[in-house]
């Protein structure tokens, strides 16, 4: 039996401090701790995250289809009595058809996923608007812009989660492809002067590389957020100029640098260089976490 | 399917779900990784626990407790209890325990249970019920459990061995709840520990084992209850916590206990669900230094004028009101979940600086007795108070079981080390990990 010099309190078998005080158990039992003596097992609980259940119960959906069934009928037969055709009704009809399918529609598919839902969800917006733009007059008059920035979405969204977030450099291609194709086709719809090979493209090869310089930077340097910032700031400020000069390059047809981005640059290099110097010094580190701590 | 039939040929009907109790509305709403809502009792048996036998137990238990056999769901304006086809699994025991349930609540049970070594416990979320409806369904679980290992457990007495009656699952709150009755006082901001928490999960227990007779004999000597003795106690420990933060006195805020009263002692209910409300000893060191016979007193009495019939109403009308009123009801659940929290630290535990709940001496049949060595109740923490305590004696021994969230073990050094100076011996364990 041990004791506490300091609380007086008898202690379990083979504690070397008194877990009240901290005090050092003098003379502690050190007839060994036998796997029976210990008062708590040495299993750790695992940890369980709630998963996001996008389905709701089947009762849910048919209260829903019933609670958006009512408005629906209502309008369509007050709008069939006075014009004894469907004519405004088509509108509020169609909205409540897309509402049921963005609430209920997880719920019929058996075993469904994330990416089926989601397509499903993106698809459907689509439809509704080219719907809503047929119905409203000459087609396409607008609808292909949203439709065209769903379909972005769709594959900045879905894309991943089929690849279920492995292949990133993959993944990384299929954005930046997606967005040269959103953005080449946005420049043959508009009509007008053709801007897509001479700024969108260049424009887009830059962002991306400065993108991914970041990412694979942070990845390397995980613990250094000193680095990491600075590196970014040295990324961004050389990405300004390039896409100054690029602009430049097609309103103006020449390859000058006007005086925004050298102004941007003025500002970040100096501060990345800063870090740069805060990171190698351990003095300064320490001077700085001192004064600006929160 | 089979048992299903079964079970609505006997007296029992199955209810296909129940409503909450009135204690239980609030824990759906604010349970999370730091206020787990959950409490532990167990059992150290003499010999090393025979799994498959306490799996076959509980699986026949637990068609005793109806009741128990559910699982939470959400309706539009309230959570509801929906009866559970599946059937529950015991689990091996876990360093920290009182974790909370799973997050997906909507598929599993509101209660554990797990067993180590020779130990068996339960740990219930407070919705299911409170200690007195947990300690029924442990005992009825060791006593079915030494009865299939070829024991023999003696009279079962009060412990239940069939399909208990339709009052068992009563929401007793309700049923004595009288017409607008004067609200209790709003009560003052109290005093609570500092300390940073450990990661979400993680609860250090600190265990004392006091010989029944000597703490018996010491709260004798001041003429109070075993409860307001160990009330008392604690109090004086925060004091002297608090004295030792803060320097004047007019900063000083009161310290207040909860301390959970069993309500059916005072209303006659059988019910095994929540039934218990608390009464808060309080002092208010910005008025000086209170000594121990001062605190005593003040918890004495308190204890005695606040545990009658007609002061427990008044908190009792307060808690069903608020259930009652129809401007709360038609709120859906998803607003009213975000009133929830709110009320919870503002009338709950802001209130207090800790829990002392005292589940008194627990009696088994005399052969079961034989067979059981120890019994625990353990309380568990939220991120105001910081450290709950549970109490409980069985045979010639008290256990009190601090949990607490914190690392530091202030306040337990500082009631244990009082109990030491009145002579009375105290042997502590702790959950820590072992260092070689």
């Amino acid at each position: 039996m041990a004791y506490c010099v300091r609380c007086g309190v008898e202690l379990q078998k083979g504690l070397e401090t008194c877990p009240l005080c901290n005090t050092e158990v003098v003379l502690p039992d050190d007839n060994g701790i036998e796997e029976g003596m210990r008062p708590f097992s040495e299993r750790i609980p695992r940890d369980v995250r709630p998963r996001v259940n996008l389905a709701p119960s089947r009762a849910f959906v048919i209260l829903v289809t019933f609670i958006i069934l009512v408005p629906l009928l209502i309008t369509l037969i007050i709008d069939f009595s006075t014009n004894r055709t469907i004519t405004w009704s088509f509108y509020p009809v169609t909205s409540l058809v897309l509402l049921w399918i963005l609430i209920a529609y997880p719920s019929l598919l058996k075993g469904h996923t994330t990416f089926q839902v989601i397509t499903m969800d993106i698809l459907s917006i689509a439809v509704f608007l080219m719907s809503l733009d047929l119905y409203s007059g000459s087609f396409p008059e607008w609808s292909q812009y949203p439709a065209l920035a769903l379909l972005l979405i769709w594959v900045y969204i879905a894309i991943p989660i089929l690849l279920t977030w492995k292949k990133i450099y993959l993944i990384a291609i299929i954005w930046c492809s997606g967005t040269a194709v959103f953005l080449f086709a946005l420049d043959k719809l508009t009509g007008g002067r053709d801007w897509f090979l001479t700024l969108g493209l260049p424009v887009l090869v830059l962002v991306s590389l400065a993108a991914i310089t970041i990412v694979v930077m942070a990845k390397k340097a995980k613990n250094k957020p000193l680095l990491i910032t600075g590196v970014s700031l040295l990324t961004v400020s050389v990405l300004t100029i390039g896409i100054d000069a690029l602009t430049n390059l097609f309103v103006h047809g020449k390859l000058l640098i006007a005086a925004w981005s050298p102004i941007l640059a003025a500002v970040f290099i100096p501060a990345a260089v800063l870090l740069f110097i805060v990171n190698a010094s351990p003095e300064l580190k320490a001077y700085f976490i001192k004064k600006f701590h929160i | 399917m089979a048992e299903d039939s079964k079970n609505k040929n006997t007296t029992y009907k199955q209810h296909e779900w129940y409503r909450l109790d009135n204690a239980a509305l609030i824990y759906p709403s604010i349970q999370s990784d730091r206020i787990t809502t959950m409490f532990r009792l167990s059992m150290t048996l003499k010999e090393e626990v025979d799994p498959k036998i306490l799996q076959a137990s509980l699986e026949e238990v637990i068609k005793w407790f109806p009741f128990y056999r559910v699982r939470l769901k959400k309706g539009f304006f309230w959570y509801y209890l929906e009866h559970n086809p599946k059937m529950p699994r015991i689990e091996r025991d876990v360093r920290y325990p009182l974790g909370r349930l799973h997050p997906n609540l909507g598929r599993r049970f509101l209660f554990r249970v797990r067993y180590w070594q020779s130990r068996i416990s339960v740990e219930f979320c407070h919705v299911l019920t409170d200690g007195t409806g947990g300690m029924t369904f442990l005992k009825a679980l060791i006593y079915e459990y030494l009865r299939r290992k070829g024991k023999d457990p003696g009279k079962p007495g009060d412990i239940p061995v069939d399909i208990l009656p339709e009052e068992a699952a009563e929401d007793a709150y309700n049923r004595f709840y009288k017409s607008p009755l004067p609200l209790p006082d709003k009560g003052r901001k109290a005093f609570h520990i500092k300390g940073k928490m450990l990661y979400p999960g993680a609860i250090m227990i600190t265990t004392g084992i006091i010989p029944l007779d000597a703490i018996i004999k010491e709260a004798k000597k001041y003429k109070v209850s075993l409860t307001a003795f160990l009330v008392a106690v604690y109090i004086d420990a925060l004091q002297e916590l608090q004295d030792s933060q803060v320097a004047q006195n007019p900063k000083k805020r009161p310290i207040a206990l909860q301390v959970p009263v069993n309500m059916r002692g005072i209303y006659p209910s059988k019910t095994l669900r929540n039934f218990s409300l608390f009464v808060m000893p309080e002092i208010d060191p910005r008025l000086g230094k209170y000594n121990f016979e001062e605190i005593l007193q003040i918890v004495r009495e308190t204890l005695i004028t606040q545990t009658n019939e007609k002061a427990i109403s008044k908190s009792l009308a307060r808690n069903v009101g608020g259930q009652r009123n129809w401007f709360i009801r038609v709120i859906p659940l998803a607003f009213k979940k975000l009133l929830m929290p709110f009320l919870y630290t503002r009338m709950g535990e802001s209130l207090c600086s800790g829990t002392l709940s005292n589940l008194g001496l627990v009696k088994l049949p005399d052969n079961m007795s034989q067979e059981v060595e120890r019994i625990d109740f353990i309380l568990g923490t939220n991120p105001i108070n910081k450290t709950g305590c549970g109490v409980c004696g069985y045979n010639d021994k008290l256990v009190i079981n601090f949990g607490s969230n914190t690392r530091e073990k202030c306040v337990e050094r500082l009631f244990f080390t009082r109990l030491i100076k009145m002579g009375i011996p105290v042997k502590i364990e702790v959950n820590e990990e072992i260092k070689r």
